[in-house]
């Protein structure tokens, strides 16, 4: 029943925001929905890999690069049809975050931390290098996106598709998540002997939760720059990363529902500060500072409630009224 | 100057630059390595110390219109105090839950903390008013400016103050005694909580007189934070937790930055660094200078 509901709502959503504006708030854009459900995408393969798995992860802007830079390539470069350059982005995404995934062959804990760290900066610097041999100084151009004849051309369009991919993703993961290998990832996170005393390899589950979650951004980073194009790999700092950290601890770590709640609340942020920022004045001196300092007021607001979260409510959003008993449903 | 003598002059200086530099990411690694040796946790909230720190001189000097001198003490005081504080505040409850919980949370704080600064001071850069002149000193041929001599020595001063405290006093062991076994250390009548404060302190102190150093190098702005974060590759590098392993990192960091640039790669450094950190990483993730403590991870 629920579901049915989910379904009407999620499909009348598009047509609901044109153009109103209840109570003096405009409502967002279908483009800017769309985007938020690419974040959403992000959200839940960081997820994956912290909240279930267990492993921080700093690598998540540069596969987001990576599939972007690959979508441009195979898209762009070589011309190839839109669904062969999300493919690619995916499996690059998952190919790079193999390559962090390396060292829990021998290590664990801040170690693949340590490696996701160091996959960062070494694929933010390779990746204009990249991009300067294939493009020259030109921008990326990316191939018309189009489904066989169906052409993606407008936002309405776009809604759908993400829609469908941000729901099949989903609902992967939460059927990997009540299977054995989800089973038995959640028990290496929560207590690594125990798990590998009955039986299973965390070396193995660490490796296969790497290339899930990176295959994901990769995916998640093609449709990004699909949806904003010339987003350069330098946009793709730091904080682009931790974004998604405090997407998935506020929402609600291991929870697939909580990392959709983490990225819209995440998305919401700027809207809110713009309307704040009018109902101040943008004129007077502290609407002016509010203007100036948005994304810092933003990144200070989420950074506080992430230690909040962590401190005062480690289930996250998702986790309200459920039991604290430390056993997360997934 | 004939291109013969020029070249080696050329590379001495570098050299230099490179020590001084590196002598800077030592002092800030080492923070890192105390708190890892002592505590556990993975402290990503460093290079956002390192920023506080030099904005403190800054704040100090505007503020209270403190001789630099004073400003840059108190600076490093209340470095040494912020460090204290984040046990006691944050990480104690968080680490008690699980580590992850505990190194997000300090993820977070370095945010909070990167972010404050920008809301405080603007994203406008800032200068020291240090009394150093930018004189030249000449030795056999090399030219050397004075302020690079200020820098290597305030940070050797401060690698030197905190070797100090860890091996003449009883501290340095009873701070380690913590990380080889909580409970047991507790029982032996270790004040465990106290010295992983301790610990977080000394992150503190190397964090503010780091600051201060890269500060007076690059000048005070947002970027500090992110080019102090080379300080956990450089403690990597060495081994996680390995304090004289933590020096050497720090030094080969500063080393390859001036010497790629010097080379014509102005932003290979970085890269080579987090290169080798990746393939060091996988083949030997414990660090070059590993010592015993690899059981615990």
């Amino acid at each position: 029943m629920g579901v049915v509901v989910l379904i009407a709502v999620l499909g009348a959503l598009p047509f609901a925001l044109t153009q109103r504006a209840p109570f003096g708030l405009a409502l967002p854009e279908l483009a800017s929905v769309n985007l938020t459900l690419v974040f959403m995408l992000g959200a839940l393969s960081l997820n994956f890999l912290t909240g279930s798995a267990g492993v921080v992860s700093l690598a998540h802007a540069a596969l987001f690069a990576t599939g972007a830079m690959t979508a441009a390539v195979i898209g762009g470069h070589f011309g190839w049809p839109f669904p062969v350059a999300l493919a690619a982005a995916t499996l690059a995404g998952a190919l790079v975050g193999l390559v962090a995934a390396l060292p829990a062959l021998q290590a664990r804990g801040v170690y693949l931390l340590l490696s996701t760290f160091a996959l960062h900066h070494v694929v933010l610097y390779a990746l204009p290098q990249l991009k300067l041999s294939v493009f020259g100084a030109a921008d990326y151009s990316y191939s018309p996106p189009a489904l066989g004849p169906f052409a993606i051309d407008t936002p309405l369009r776009w809604y759908f598709l993400l829609l469908a991919i941000v729901a099949l993703v989903y609902l992967a993961l939460r059927n990997i998540l009540r299977g054995r290998e989800g089973l038995a990832t959640m028990a290496m996170r929560d207590h690594e002997f125990g798990a590998s005393a009955l039986g299973a390899d965390p070396r193995l589950l660490t490796i296969k939760a790497f290339a899930i979650s990176s295959g994901i951004a990769g995916l998640a980073g093609a449709l990004y720059v699909y949806l904003a194009p010339g987003a350069a790999p330098e946009r793709f700092g730091l904080d682009f990363a931790i974004a998604f950290i405090a997407m998935i601890v506020i929402g609600g770590l291991g929870s697939p529902t909580g990392a959709l709640i983490g990225a819209a609340l995440w998305r919401l942020a700027p809207p809110l500060v713009s309307a704040l920022d009018t109902r101040v004045g943008e004129t007077t001196s502290s609407g002016a500072w509010i203007a100036a300092h948005q994304p810092s007021i933003i990144a200070a607001t989420f950074g506080l409630a992430t230690i909040a979260v962590l401190l005062f409510a480690p289930t996250g959003l998702a986790g309200f009224g459920r039991s604290s008993s430390g056993v997360r449903e997934p | 100057m004939s291109a013969l003598t020029l070249i080696p002059s050329l590379s001495l200086q570098t050299l230099f630059d490179g020590l001084a530099l590196g002598s800077a990411y030592a002092l800030i690694a080492l923070g890192f390595a105390v708190v890892y040796r002592a505590t556990d946790r993975f402290n990503f909230a460093q290079g956002a110390l390192v920023a506080v720190g030099a904005y403190l001189v800054i704040a100090a000097t505007a503020a209270f219109h403190l001789a630099f001198p004073y400003a840059a003490v108190l600076a490093i005081v209340a470095s040494a105090v912020i460090g204290v504080a984040i046990p006691a505040l944050m990480d104690r409850p968080l680490s008690a839950r699980s580590q992850q919980a505990a190194t997000l949370g300090l993820v977070a704080l370095s945010v909070v903390i990167g972010a404050g600064l920008e809301l405080v001071f603007g994203s406008g850069a800032y200068k020291f008013a240090t009394p150093f002149a930018s004189a030249m000193l000449e030795w056999r041929g090399v030219t050397i400016p004075e302020p690079l001599l200020w820098e290597a020595g305030a940070s050797w001063i401060g690698i030197a103050m905190v070797a100090l405290l860890l091996r003449l006093t009883p501290l340095g062991l009873l701070i380690r005694s913590g990380s080889e076994g909580q409970a047991a250390a507790s029982h032996a009548g270790v004040n465990v909580v106290a010295m992983q404060r301790l610990a977080f302190g000394i992150g503190g102190f190397c964090a503010g007189v780091g600051g201060l150093v890269l500060g007076q190098r690059e000048g005070v702005s947002t970027d500090l934070a992110n080019h102090a974060l080379l300080a956990i590759p450089a403690a990597a590098i060495g081994g996680l937790g390995s304090l004289r392993g933590a020096i050497i990192g720090g030094l080969l960091v500063g080393l390859i930055q001036p010497f790629a640039a010097a080379l014509g790669m102005a932003n290979a450094g970085e890269f080579i660094i987090y290169l080798a950190l990746m393939a060091l990483l996988i083949l030997r993730p414990r660090g070059l200078f590993a010592g015993r403590e690899w059981s615990r991870v």
